[in-house]
């Protein structure tokens, strides 16, 4: 009985850490405090559990009659100076005139507020930027010293911009700026710096008005908490919230004051115009399907919408003024675009001048159509009418909001929610792959769990009527929780049923975590708004078959003309002075540039022609001497280096500056025999990914090394779960400290004890364990098959955006390491891949190129192009920056980014050297035969080392790099132990310096080199090997040197 | 005619008559202008510069030098790598040249039985594989190592295995998987020429062969059907030779390149092994004019060989 209690208490816990987490991405972030290595995962689950805004209204008995009509306001000056409050460093200043206080992006402040009467209070706050960041500024609210719920935690506060128009007056002739093929580009973003207030309020969007919070009589306390940014505050205050009147009574009130429909013309402005909008990401898009669009062009991109799939998420709005000639009631007519929600509507909320003018525009419809439509603001039934005063300046602001949706998606979050739940506890019973025809007498074990199943089967049932009711038809909208409502129910009634169809269930929680992202998507496309008269009916929006027919013909034939690929350059062709190459996307480009512009080219005066190109076109380029002078992705330089194709970056004398920025290990593979190729932009590295919840529950810990992690596979099979293990046996090298070459780059150290030593435990791994060695890793991480996975931290990344049923449940942490049992630490070494930015033979501009590239790997441009690539794509687009103090400032949490950090810190790279891709090549091959044919993992790569090495020989050869055989000699000949003592020999004996090349390469035109010295010395790898003979057979006991003077 | 009467042809010397001659089907040359150019642009001249860029130890990044025969002798002395290439593409060649030579004539011969609207179906099922080029990665996701593969999946299911078969990294089934999809990809140009082939044979002959005592389908294949379809086959053994020999891309698609122990490693994967990842085009061109010189003596023999048919 009490093992049930605590097993209850348990899911109960989980389930409200896998809300808190779905709702708060940032809730980790406390909870781990440290990298993540030392925190037990058993405590973090009791840690910073939050109830819902429901139960958290029926714990106070919510009621309206709880509201008491007060309001109180501090000015933020006065805020409490007692450190056990507020943590945060504060400035008092005064800006635009208000009195105010500054704090910066960590800590707390905290101000006292004297409620006169208990009740209902909502709590606001008048914020004002203050840094030039794209991003939203991010507080955590606190309400005597804790959360009072989750969806009062999170506070994300917009920032206001505007938009450079180059014409005068707004006309939309002329707005734009043109690139060189006459098509119009994105105007410049202005951020404006303003007083906005703002209501703490649910963030997603599933609650329509401002969050309410049950507030004793006397002093409270209201905390802010730094998350991401700075921000100026100037007051803080407590209000009541008050019902907006209904629209029929606004209605009434018209008749009541005698408004009648104005008797004016239209006024008609492009959307594309907006006064301000909320968020760098919105902006000026372009359709080109519809020729009434307007402007519409069928050769050139006319930037003639706004919105689309930039302008979705809750919260974001858009801002419009205008003036009306006549007193009298309008309507709003837009026209706009709503492709993408099937058979449902989008919702926008209107303010007119900051206001809601009834509840229902809360709620505006746009419902689906495949092609333009024209509409007055409505909320599906009526057309609004809006009463206007002549001459009278109006705001109109349209935002993102779930209307009446809100209600339906917060619902399907928390069967979601209770899903998973379940699917995990009838997970413990079964393993993954569960028989259906064993008999685990689930309504026994847990008949808690089948019951909640039934209870989400109806609660999904209950939805898909509501939904069909509102929408008027059956569609595939519908359908996802329809067919789950079946699975789910049919689980509920018959639990034979349950272990067949555990894996639908999972595919199908998946499936609703999908419905629920594209509903919470809120996609419109607005072409143009007018402030139409009222009492009349709306216009046609699109022109008809011909109409259509005609512009596709002219854009046909203007597509024989217009190139629609060359990338926008700013000014005059002979003007460009740098030639930069890129081959990432368009998007990336776009930025890249813009970034450029405003940075690289206002600092230093270079212009610089940013081209986009294909991947394969540097070769060849640089081969016709038509490269560009920098490369800003480019793959494997060292291939290109030893041919002489890219020119060595050492000597700039800002070089070892630039150098610094990185961690040792990204410099490796781009440099060969002391000179340095390329400057790193990327670098990643493997990390451990840990499913948390499955961990907690199974009692494991994350594991410190991979004997732990080892330890732990008993446990997750008899779970029937699996560890995505690394392939990647150099991290097992280099963690004991071993070694990939000899001689720096003559031969390999394979055939090495250590190495063989880190081969055979990686083998053994995999065949002792029998751990899978292909498998789809987010789909197996997400379903918790394989709760523990070794991968590139770019899965984050996937993982945020493709598993949204999972948010919260998860965190990586530092790969296991190998205890050190001489000196018992861990080392917890990673290899890192690392992509860099070069200057190829036949860069013109050196100098500038140089500098270009200081410029693009500084920590500025990176922060601001992963900052703005995010803005655009949102947050999977998380650039894995080699700077490490961009990766400070780049929005990871504090916790994920101190692992990141100490995870880059223990990063190796493997040295290039020619011939380098042929231990790979080889290494794969004798796992495969130790894993297929179960040989002998060391034996099967001894096999390999010969051809491994000949190969090496063989590319040294073409390179007229010094060879083992001819080191061999030299070595033995000198007494030397390492490669060093003969650079050491060499740099004194020739004066100079050590990275001398003369002493491994035989250069064209070098006066004297290695091959010199050895013929001068009478020593070569034929005598040597004549002599090595001689001692074999025994013909001679003299030593190599003594044996050649004879 | 009158006007040109005036040349007078007997006193032309040979290339005045060419000449002449190409002025008066002039309409002909412009026709097969376009192709010709191309042609030679982007075939004869290819050829003939792999050709010469073979005797150089071109990097593509450094000016090259003239190494003479250097590279043909590595390659034929020194190269174990070669050797084992060349023993693998002559597998392939063998077993899929003349199976998917053969196959492609049974299955058209039999496709030509059906009644037209099926028969346009059945080619279709049958030439489809081809024209949709990367449809052999299916047997990617048929056959992959992952224990939900398909191929896999069953295997595990119903117990055969109990953990999952890395198909195209074993190297026991890398070559009989990657010939077996060869296989099923060979129905391509040639068996849709031999299709056409046997639509082009007058019925009469059929009848004419009956009178003159031919008395079973055998017979009537070998001196009646066959004959008549020697453009298509000629055809359809080039096709069958070059696709072969130059067989690669499908195991670099499945298998990677280089396969397992290089178990599966064609004459073209030498080629963009060299040419590709180790830049040395100079070797990877003598690679290339070795396989297209086998390619060009193993059409002689074929063509030699059906010159035999139907005697």
């Amino acid at each position: 009985m009490k093992n049930t209690k605590t097993k209850k208490l348990l899911a109960l816990i989980l389930a409200l850490v896998m809300l808190v987490g779905s709702a708060l991405p940032v809730f980790a972030e406390e909870a781990k405090d440290d990298a993540g290595t030392n925190v037990s995962l058993q405590e973090l689950s009791g840690e910073y559990v939050l109830i819902p805004y429901e139960s958290y209204k029926s714990k106070y008995n919510y009621s309206t009659d709880l509201r008491t009509g007060e309001e109180v306001t501090v000015a933020a000056t006065d805020y409490i100076t007692d450190e056990e409050y507020t943590t945060a460093e504060i400035e008092k200043d005064t800006l635009d005139g208000v009195d105010c206080i500054v704090t910066g992006e960590t800590g707390s402040v905290s101000w006292k507020i004297n409620v006169p009467k208990a009740g209902l209070y909502c709590v606001r706050f008048v914020y004002r930027s203050v840094t030039d960041k794209t991003t939203d500024i991010e507080r955590v609210f606190k309400l005597n010293g804790k959360a009072p719920y989750q969806e009062a935690r999170y506070q994300s506060l917009h920032k206001t911009w505007s938009f450079e128009y180059l014409s005068e007056n707004g006309e939309r002739e002329g707005a734009f700026d043109l690139d060189i093929t006459e098509n119009e580009l994105r105007p410049a973003s202005k951020l404006n710096h303003v007083w906005t207030e703002h209501s703490i309020k649910d963030n997603d969007g599933y609650y329509t008005i401002p969050l309410e919070f049950y507030m004793e009589e006397g002093e409270n306390i209201i905390t802010l908490e730094a998350v991401r940014d700075s921000v100026a505050i100037s007051e803080v205050g407590i209000y009541t919230y008050e019902e907006l009147p209904k629209y029929e009574d606004v209605r009434a009130e018209y008749e009541k004051k005698g408004y009648k429909p104005a008797k004016a013309d239209t006024i008609t402005f492009e959307a594309e115009l907006p006064d301000l909008v909320s968020q760098y990401t919105i902006y000026p898009v372009y359709d080109r399907s519809s020729p009434l669009t307007s402007p519409q062009d069928a050769a050139k991109i006319m930037r003639n919408t706004i919105g689309a799939d930039k302008w979705i998420a809750n919260g974001q709005w858009i801002r419009y003024s205008f003036k009306c000639e006549e007193s009298g009631l309008y309507q709003i007519g837009i026209r706009f675009m709503q492709d993408t929600l099937k058979g449902m509507y989008t919702s926008r909320s209107i303010k007119i001048n900051g206001e809601f003018p009834f509840e229902e525009a809360k709620n505006c419809q746009f419902p689906y159509k495949n092609e333009f439509q024209y509409d007055y603001l409505n909320d599906g039934d009526t057309y609004f009418e809006f009463y206007f005063e002549k001459g009278k300046t109006y705001e109109i602001e349209l935002e993102v909001a779930l209307g009446s949706f809100a209600d339906i998606i917060r619902q399907v979050d928390g069967v979601i929610t209770s899903l998973n739940e379940d699917y995990m506890r009838i997970l413990e019973l079964t393993g993954a792959t569960a028989d259906e025809y064993r008999d685990y007498g689930f309504t026994r074990v847990m008949p808690e769990v089948i019951q909640d199943l039934g209870l989400q089967s109806t609660v999904l049932y209950q939805l898909v009527d509501y939904i069909e009711d509102i929408g008027g038809i059956k569609s595939e909208t519908t359908s996802t929780l329809e067919q789950a409502a079946v699975l789910v129910e049919r689980m509920a009634s018959d639990e034979t049923e349950i272990a067949a169809n555990l894996s639908s269930l999972k595919s199908w929680v998946s499936s609703l975590g999908t419905w629920l992202s594209d509903m919470s998507a809120q996609f419109l496309e607005m072409d143009y708004i007018e402030i139409v008269p009222a009492g009349t009916e709306p216009k046609a929006a699109e022109g008809g078959f011909w109409k259509s027919a005609w512009f596709e013909i002219k854009k046909f034939a203007a597509s024989f003309v217009t190139d629609y690929d060359s990338f926008a350059v700013e000014g005059d062709k002979d003007e460009v002075l740098l030639q930069v190459w890129t081959s990432s996307g368009r998007d990336q480009a776009q930025i890249i540039k813009n970034l450029i512009d405003n940075g690289f080219t206002a600092e230093t005066g270079t212009k610089v022609q940013l081209s986009l190109t294909a991947g394969g076109a540097l070769l060849p380029s640089i081969l016709a001497d038509v490269g560009p002078d920098v490369s800003i992705d480019a793959t494997n330089p060292i291939e290109m280096a030893i041919r002489g194709a890219i020119l060595p970056l050492n000597d700039y004398d800002t070089f070892d500056e630039v150098m610094a920025r990185f961690a040792d290990s990204a410099t490796i593979p781009l440099s060969l025999y002391g000179t340095t190729y390329a400057v790193p932009v990327g670098q990643s590295c493997a990390v451990l990914f840990c499913r948390d919840d499955i961990l907690t529950e199974l009692g494991l810990e994350v594991p410190e090394t991979w004997d732990e992690l080892m330890s732990m596979v008993p446990v997750l099979q008899f779970n029937n779960m699996e560890i995505g293990m690394t392939q990647d046996y150099n991290v097992f090298l280099y963690q004991q400290g071993g070694n990939y070459w000899k001689n720096e780059g003559m031969a390999t150290n394979l055939d090495d004890y250590k190495s063989l030593d880190a081969f055979e435990y990686m083998c053994n791994l995999f065949t002792q364990y029998s751990l899978p060695i292909s498998y789809d890793a987010q789909n197996r991480f997400k379903t918790g098959e394989m709760p523990i996975l070794i991968s590139d931290y770019g899965l984050y990344n996937s993982l945020t955006i493709f598993a949204p049923e999972i948010a919260g449940l998860w965190s990586f942490y530092q790969i296991p390491g190998t205890l050190n049992e001489e000196t018992g630490e861990v080392d917890h070494t990673v290899m890192s891949a690392i992509s860099g930015i070069i200057m190829p033979k036949g860069c013109k501009n050196m100098e500038e190129g140089w500098d270009f590239i200081d410029w693009y790997s500084d920590k500025e441009f990176q922060v601001d192009f992963s900052n703005e690539m995010m803005a655009l794509l949102g947050p999977s687009a998380k650039q894995a920056v080699a700077n490490i103090e961009a990766l400070a400032e780049l929005p990871w949490s504090e916790s994920e980014y101190k692992t990141l950090q100490t995870c880059l810190r223990a990063t190796a790279a493997v040295e290039q050297y020619p011939g380098s891709y042929y231990i790979g090549r080889y290494t794969g091959f004798a796992f495969a035969a130790a894993y297929n044919e179960g040989a002998d993992p060391s034996d099967s790569l001894l096999e390999y080392i010969d051809s491994i090495n000949k190969e090496l020989s063989r590319k040294r050869k073409e390179f007229e790099l010094m060879l083992n055989e001819d080191w061999m000699a030299i070595s033995e000949y000198m007494g030397f132990e390492t490669f060093g003592e003969w650079r050491e020999y060499w740099a004194e004996e020739r004066d100079t310096t050590p990275d001398c090349v003369e002493c491994i390469q035989d250069v064209a035109g070098a006066d004297y080199t290695y091959v010199d010295w050895m013929e001068e010395n009478g020593v070569s790898a034929e005598n040597f090997k004549n002599w090595q003979n001689a001692v074999k057979y025994g013909e001679t006991e003299l030593s190599y040197k003594e044996w050649l003077k004879k | 005619m009158s006007k040109k009467s005036k040349v007078d042809h007997g006193k032309m010397t040979k290339r005045q008559w060419t000449w002449h001659m190409m002025k008066r089907y002039k309409i002909g040359y412009i026709m097969i202008a376009p192709f010709m150019l191309l042609f030679f642009f982007f075939t004869i001249i290819p050829v003939i510069a792999s050709l010469l860029v073979g005797f150089t130890d071109y990097n593509m990044l450094e000016v090259p030098n003239w190494v003479w025969f250097d590279n043909y002798i590595t390659l034929f002395l020194d190269d174990e790598l070669f050797i084992t290439a060349l023993q693998n593409t002559m597998i392939f060649a063998v077993l899929v040249g003349p199976a998917s030579f053969i196959l492609s004539f049974v299955v058209a011969w039999f496709i030509n039985e059906l009644s037209p609207r099926t028969r346009s179906i059945v080619t279709l099922i049958f030439y489809a594989p081809s024209i949709s080029g990367g449809a052999y990665t299916i047997f990617g996701y048929i056959f992959a190592s992952d224990s939900y593969g398909l191929v896999n999946g069953w295997l595990l299911k119903f117990g055969f295995i109990d953990s999952p078969i890395l198909f195209f990294t074993d190297v026991k089934w890398i070559m009989p998987l990657c010939v077996a999809i060869a296989l099923w990809m060979s129905l391509g140009t040639s068996f849709l020429s031999f299709v056409a082939g046997l639509q082009g044979i007058d019925r009469s002959q059929f009848e004419a062969a009956a009178v003159d005592g031919i008395t079973n389908r055998w017979q009537e294949l070998w001196y009646v059907t066959l004959p008549n379809m020697k453009p298509q086959l000629i055809f359809g053994s080039v096709m069958s030779i070059t696709n072969s020999f130059g067989f690669g891309g499908v195991v670099t698609a499945l298998a990677g390149n280089p396969s397992t122990d290089y178990v599966a490693y064609t004459i073209s994967h030498h080629i963009e092994e060299y040419g590709g990842a180790r830049m040395e085009i100079g070797y990877s061109s003598a690679i290339s004019f070795i396989l297209f010189l086998i390619m060009i003596t193993a059409n002689s023999f074929i063509v030699k060989l059906l010159s035999k048919v139907g005697e």
